[in-house]
Parts: C-alpha cells; structure tokens; sequence
C-alpha cells in the first residue's frame, strides 16, 4: 500500500475513534414501562443504579412493574428472598417469565455472596433483605455500579433503613385504591396507586398517580390534570 | 421409524381429528386431519383456526411426548434390545442382526408396524423406513415423497444413493442452506450430491460437509465415530431409594455437569447418550437418547428429566413401587468437539448466556432447590396456575413458559385477572368477624354474615370495606383422595391493601394479597 493512503486511514481512524460515543445512550439505562417514565431520573433505570420500592400496599406489584420493561427489552431478571411472589402477576406485568429466576432467602451469612453473584451476572436483581447493614448495602450498591446492573430493593414500611438511606431513587407508595368490589358484589378490576419519587439522584421530588393495573390490566399512568392559571387583568392571576 | 405427528398422538387424539400443537401462536405440528383441511406447520393461530373451525389446539409439553413414547419404546424392545431415541415420536435401531432373526427387512418391517398399530392403537400413524443411512431411512420413514403411505419402505442395501437421488433438496432440513442451493439450480439430493465435496466444505464449512454426506446416502454417523470410552461412564446411587421423578432429577442434573465438564476437558462432543436405571428388585432399565449437534449439561439434564418421567410414571412395565437405585449416564457416540455455529441474531444472547453462567456459580453457595424458574400449569387458584422447578432440570436458553394461554385458553372458575403480587405458600389462619364480632363462615355457598374485620394471626385488625363472593370451588370430587371444596372471597380493607382468602375445613386462611 502506498505511504499516502497508508496515512490517509490512519488518520480517518483517528477521526472515527475521536467520534465514536463513548457510552451509548441504550447502555447507559435500562428501559421501563411508559407509565413510569416520569419517575425516574431520565426517564429509565440508570444502569448502576439502587432503586428502593417501599411504603403500604402495592409496594411488591410496583416492583414488579418496574422491572417489566427491562424483562421485556431482553434482560434477564433475578429475584431472591420472595419466596410468595405472585408469578401470574409478574407475566401480567408484562415480565418475560422466560428470563425471570427467582433465588429462596439464603442464610444470612451467605446473602452478601449470594446477592453480588447475581449482580455479576443479571441486568436486574430484584432483593427482599430488609436486615442488611449499612455498610453492606454500600458495598452491594458500589458493586451494581461496577457492573452496571440495576438493583432494586423491595422493603416493608418502617424497615430497611439502610436501603432507604442508600437509594439512588427511592419510590414510595403513599397510597393505594382498589376499585370495582362492593358489599358482596363485583371484583377487583383496577388500582390507583400513588408514589413518591425520592432519593440522592433524584434532587426533585416527584409523584405520580398510576393505574396499576387499569381496567385493562395494563400499567397506566393517570392523566394529570395540569392547572394553568387563568389571568383576569393585568397583574392579577385567579388559580382554578 | 418416525411418527411426525407424534405430539398430537400423545395426547391422545385420533389421526384423521383435525388437532394441531401451538408453540408461540405458531401451529409446530398438524395432524393429517388437519392437514387435508389445508393447516400446515408455521401457520398462524388464527389463520389455522379460520380453516378449520373444530381445530382441537394442544399446547407444547415434551414432558408428556416422551413419557407417552416410552410404551412405544416398550413395544420396539420385544425386537431389538438397541433401539436409540431421536426425540419423542422417532427413533431408530441397526436392522443387520434382527432382520436375519425375522426372516429379511422386509418381514421385520411389516412385524413391527403391526406391534405400533396394536399399541398406539390406530393404524398407520408411524412410518418406517430401512436404509443405509440414518438420514436416508429418515427420509424412508416418511413414505419418500407421497408423505406416509400405510407400508414401510425397504430400501435395499447400497441403493440408498439412488433412492434419494431423485428427492427434493430440502429434505436436508436446513432451511437456510437448501434455500440457497435452490437459488443456485441445485434442486434434487442428487444434484446436491453430485457437487464435488471439496468445493461443499470451501463454500459451506463442516455443516454443509454433513448435509452433503447425507444427501450421497453416506452414514454421517459411522463416519465420524470413535468407541466411547468407559471412562465416561458416571453413575449414582440413591440413597435412599427414589420413587418420584423429582427425587432424581438432582442426581441427573449433577451426573449432566459432571459429563459435560469431562467431555469439554477432553474437547468432545457426545451425540449419543445412554440414560440407565437400575431399580430395587435389580431390573436394569436403558434407554439411547440422539442429539445430533451434541450434548450440553442442559440438554443432559433435560432428557433425563424426561426419561425419568416416562419410567417413573407407571405407564411403561414397571411394576408400581419399584424404586430406583442407581442412575447411569453413559455417552455412546462422542465425536471430536467442532463447535456450535450459534446465529447472529440468535435467541442465545449475551445477557442470557451471562445468566447461566451466573447460575452455575451460584450451586456451591446455595441448594439446587433453592434456585427455581416458573412453568405454567394452569389452575383456579393464584398459586396453582405455576408451578416452580428448579433451574438446573431446565434448558434455561430455550424454553418457552407458555403465558400466552392465560389469556387464551379459558379455565373456568379461575380467579380472574389481575393476579396478586404476593401468594402464600403456606396457610396462615385468618378470622372474619362480622361488625358485632361473630366470626364469618360460609354456608351452602353463602356467607353467613357481612364480613366487617380481618383478624391476623399476629392481631393485627384490618376494617373491610369491600368484599365479593364467596366463590365456591369443588375439584376433583371424582377422587377422594385429592378431593377439596373450598371457597375464595376477595377484599378490601380501608388501609388500600386488598386479599384473597379462601375458607376449607370451616376455616379461613389468607391465600393471597393483590400487593
């Protein structure tokens, strides 16, 4: 090959690697399901990312609901110490059962083990440890970001306060509503939960009103009605 | 021999009944009967189901083939004690000694259709091919190019070249190459053949080599064969004795790991597996399994499950309470490692093979049970709908869970959707009291009183606002034995949180909770 064209590559390499992004924006986060995009910091779980889901009622099909995109786009998914986890539940979800395992509670002097295994190795681990210790959940936190898995911890209200001090987001449910049971009559057809985004990384406090699920059995974000004020004359504004 | 209808015969439907096996809402197999209504592998559901309004639609389930083709298995062995099992619905076994012992292919042919006819019960629903080659008593068994006639077709010795000659190219069954070389003109096996095998393995590579040997009816399989070698062999003893299929499958998953590391240590491959059992009385049962692009542990392990199931399952001659003792994998065929072509665009992806491997490191910190994946089994109940089996006695890469029949297949008297978050697996006693605290019961499907409060087994109290039921269940009322009579009621508590209870034996206990 002659110097000139020799040259010309090198050069046209140098230029490719200088373009070249150095994160994509698909590697960076793992997708969620639509309805939950306002939530989250940039619209999706950041890879690395601790994500705690607490609070009443709801909590456990919130979780599941978070990990539905990501089980959906591909990955696969782990959840260890649910032993009572509804699976009919998660595939109505939308979580690929195909690519969901699910690990029993280990003894507890395993768990640390046991739970940086599977962040080695699953884009998504979902864990119920509500006795871990701060530094632990540090460390488990610094190893997600390692390897760029997302963890998601699921804990009952009043416990796990070393997850919740740790979260990068933390999702609160302040309240749940069922709808279509009466006194003796109907059945349960849709939910309205209400959540609280809240955490490190996530500077603003957010809620959001979601159906989970609707009367569709679909996850579903309740329209908001945004109150625009209205001005009247000049300088004086009515709110309604 | 081979039956390519198989898994609608397992199930124990008629030849000529239009019935088709649904994977993924694709039809995988069709019965003749629907066949001659113009419904063919790869159609769509509702494509299928527009053709033929009384289509029976069955549902993929290995598990079942095998065990069902294991009394055909039972049936062959009064021939030949060598017969090899391709996958449930065909098998194969070496003609040369028994067909002396009967009296010519032809007489051995016609003797074993008839055994088939009499334990499948229905005439003509397999074929049975004699050739040379496997692939080219494959091809027999299929009745040539007519599909099944009623009569087995012998092809003579060294005549196996001619007889394929004239067959269509994509019988080799890779769609992607025989597409390709019908573009290229070469339309028959024996044009295929007919190629100067040099230029086959410049343009094909070591698969293309293959389907070429077998288009020129050469024995693909006594060609590339070495003896196993004994030291292959593993085995296992149950201590104590296993009755159940599951008590075993442990033992085969670690007999699988441990045979694949060996063969991956000495860079071979095995596409032909001897699963043995021995059981307490000392019988000895064995069973040839054929996988022709070899064996991994998840393969391993799933075959096994399989066999165990059909042997286990009183169906086949085991005499009921037999235990089994003494597990033994041996590798029959191994063959020198090539390797695996996994497509580009493939189903084994990075994050799943990640997932796998992550697994396997798991099995020294935790127990096998304790690792578990979901398969649907359908059910009323929230927690009979699936059932979890551990991961090690699955093929985690490929298989499919089957959820699309939650929405599809109607279960009458199922709660219906949405499912709870939470099912409990044990059974905590809860009390319903109505709003003067006399406790709820049900009666002739009716509750008794309103229910106003739940009472946790902890003491915890939850106000109920809303309930619906109580929905009576009564299964299997045929079998005292299993029998069960409950009813499930649905509420909601003012705190949002909403349960499902159920009521047996004149008390309640907090099945599930929509969390």
């Amino acid at each position: 090959m002659d110097p000139a064209r020799n040259a010309s590559a090198e050069r046209l390499s140098d230029v490719a690697g200088l373009a070249r992004p150095v994160c994509l924006a698909d590697e960076q986060s793992l997708p969620v399901l639509t309805a939950l995009e306002g939530l989250l910091p940039h619209g999706g779980l950041q890879r690395g990312f601790t994500v705690t889901v607490q609070g009443g009622p709801g909590t456990n099909a919130l979780a599941l609901s978070l990990m539905a995109g990501a089980s959906r786009a591909g990955s696969w998914v782990a959840a260890v110490g649910m032993p009572s986890l509804g699976i009919a539940s998660a595939a109505e979800m939308g979580v690929v059962l195909e690519r969901l395992i699910l690990v029993a509670a280990p003894t507890s002097g395993r768990w640390p083990k046991v739970a940086a295994s599977l962040i080695d190795s699953f884009d998504l681990v979902l864990v119920n440890w509500p006795d871990a210790s701060t530094g632990m959940v540090r460390r488990l936190g610094l190893r997600a970001r390692d390897r760029r898995a997302v963890l998601i911890s699921v804990v009952s209200a009043g416990r796990g306060q070393a997850w919740h001090e740790a979260a990068d987001v933390c999702l609160t449910v302040t309240s749940s509503r069922w709808e279509g049971l009466g006194s003796g009559h109907g059945r349960l057809t849709a939910r309205r939960l209400e959540v609280e985004a809240s955490g490190r990384r996530s500077p603003m406090s957010r809620s959001s009103t979601l159906w989970l699920p609707d009367r569709s059995g679909r996850v579903a974000e309740r329209p908001t009605r945004t109150v625009e004020p209205v001005p009247l004359r000049d300088g004086v504004f009515e709110i309604g | 021999m081979g039956c390519p209808w198989w898994p609608v015969l397992a199930a124990g439907i008629d030849r000529d009944q239009p019935a088709v096996v649904i994977q993924s809402n694709r039809v995988t197999v069709a019965s003749p009967g629907a066949a001659s209504l113009g419904v063919a592998a790869g159609m769509g559901r509702r494509e299928a189901e527009s053709r033929c309004s009384s289509l029976t639609i069955l549902k993929t389930d290995p598990a079942r083939e095998a065990r069902e083709f294991e009394k055909v298995l039972v049936a062959l062995e009064g021939f030949t004690p060598f017969v090899e099992v391709l996958r449930p619905g065909m098998c194969l076994f070496p003609t040369k000694s028994c067909a002396r012992f009967f009296g010519g292919e032809q007489t051995l042919a016609e003797l074993v259709g008839k055994a088939l006819e009499r334990t499948a019960g229905q005439p003509a629903c397999f074929g049975i091919g004699v050739a040379d080659g496997l692939f080219a008593a494959r091809v027999a068994a299929r009745g040539g190019p007519d599909g099944i006639a009623g009569k087995p077709v012998v092809v003579p010795a060294g005549e196996s070249a001619e007889f394929l000659a004239p067959l269509p190219v994509s019988l080799i069954e890779r769609p992607d190459l025989s597409n390709l070389l019908v573009r290229l003109g070469v339309k028959t096996l024996g044009d295929f053949a007919g190629l100067p095998s040099a230029d086959v393995l410049t343009r094909f590579g070591r698969d293309g080599l293959d389907a070429h040997r077998q288009a020129g009816g050469v024995d693909e399989h006594r060609l590339i064969l070495r003896e196993h070698q004994p030291a292959l062999e593993l085995s296992e003893e149950l201590d104590p004795p296993a009755e159940r299929c599951d008590m075993v499958v442990f033992a085969g998953k670690r007999l699988a790991d441990e045979l694949a590391l060996h063969l991956e240590e000495e860079a071979l491959a095995c596409s032909k597996m001897l699963i043995e059992a021995v059981t307490e009385d000392g019988r000895t049962m064995s069973r040839s399994w054929r996988l022709d692009e070899g064996f991994s542990a998840g393969t391993i392990a799933e075959r096994v499950r399989w066999q165990l199931a059909g042997w286990l399952s009183g169906s086949a001659d085991l005499p009921p309470g037999s235990a089994l003792v003494r597990l033994v994998l041996l590798p029959e065929e191994v063959q020198a490692d090539r390797g695996v072509q996994l497509s580009f665009w493939g189903a084994h992806t990075e994050p799943g093979r990640r997932a796998v491997r992550g697994l396997a490191r798991l099995e020294g910190l935790l127990e096998p049970e304790s690792v578990v994946v979901a398969e649907f089994k359908g059910g009323r109940g929230p927690a009979e709908r699936y059932q979890l089996v551990p991961a090690g006695s699955v093929d985690l890469l490929s298989r499919s869970v089957v959820p699309q029949c939650l929405e599809e297949a109607p279960w009458p008297g199922a709660i219906p959707a949405p499912s709870p978050a939470l099912v409990f697996a044990d059974r905590a006693v809860i009390r319903v009291l109505d709003a003067s605290g006399v406790a709820v019961r049900v009666l002739d499907d009716r509750l008794t009183l309103q229910p106003a409060d739940l009472v946790f087994d902890e003491g915890r109290r939850l106000r109920v606002t809303g309930w619906a039921g109580p929905w009576p269940v009564n299964e299997r009322w045929w079998d005292t034995s299993v029998h069960r009579r409950l009813s499930r009621l649905q509420v909601v508590c003012w705190d949002g949180s909403a349960h499902l209870l159920a009521f047996e034996q004149d008390r309640w206990w907090l099945e599930a909770s929509y969390d």
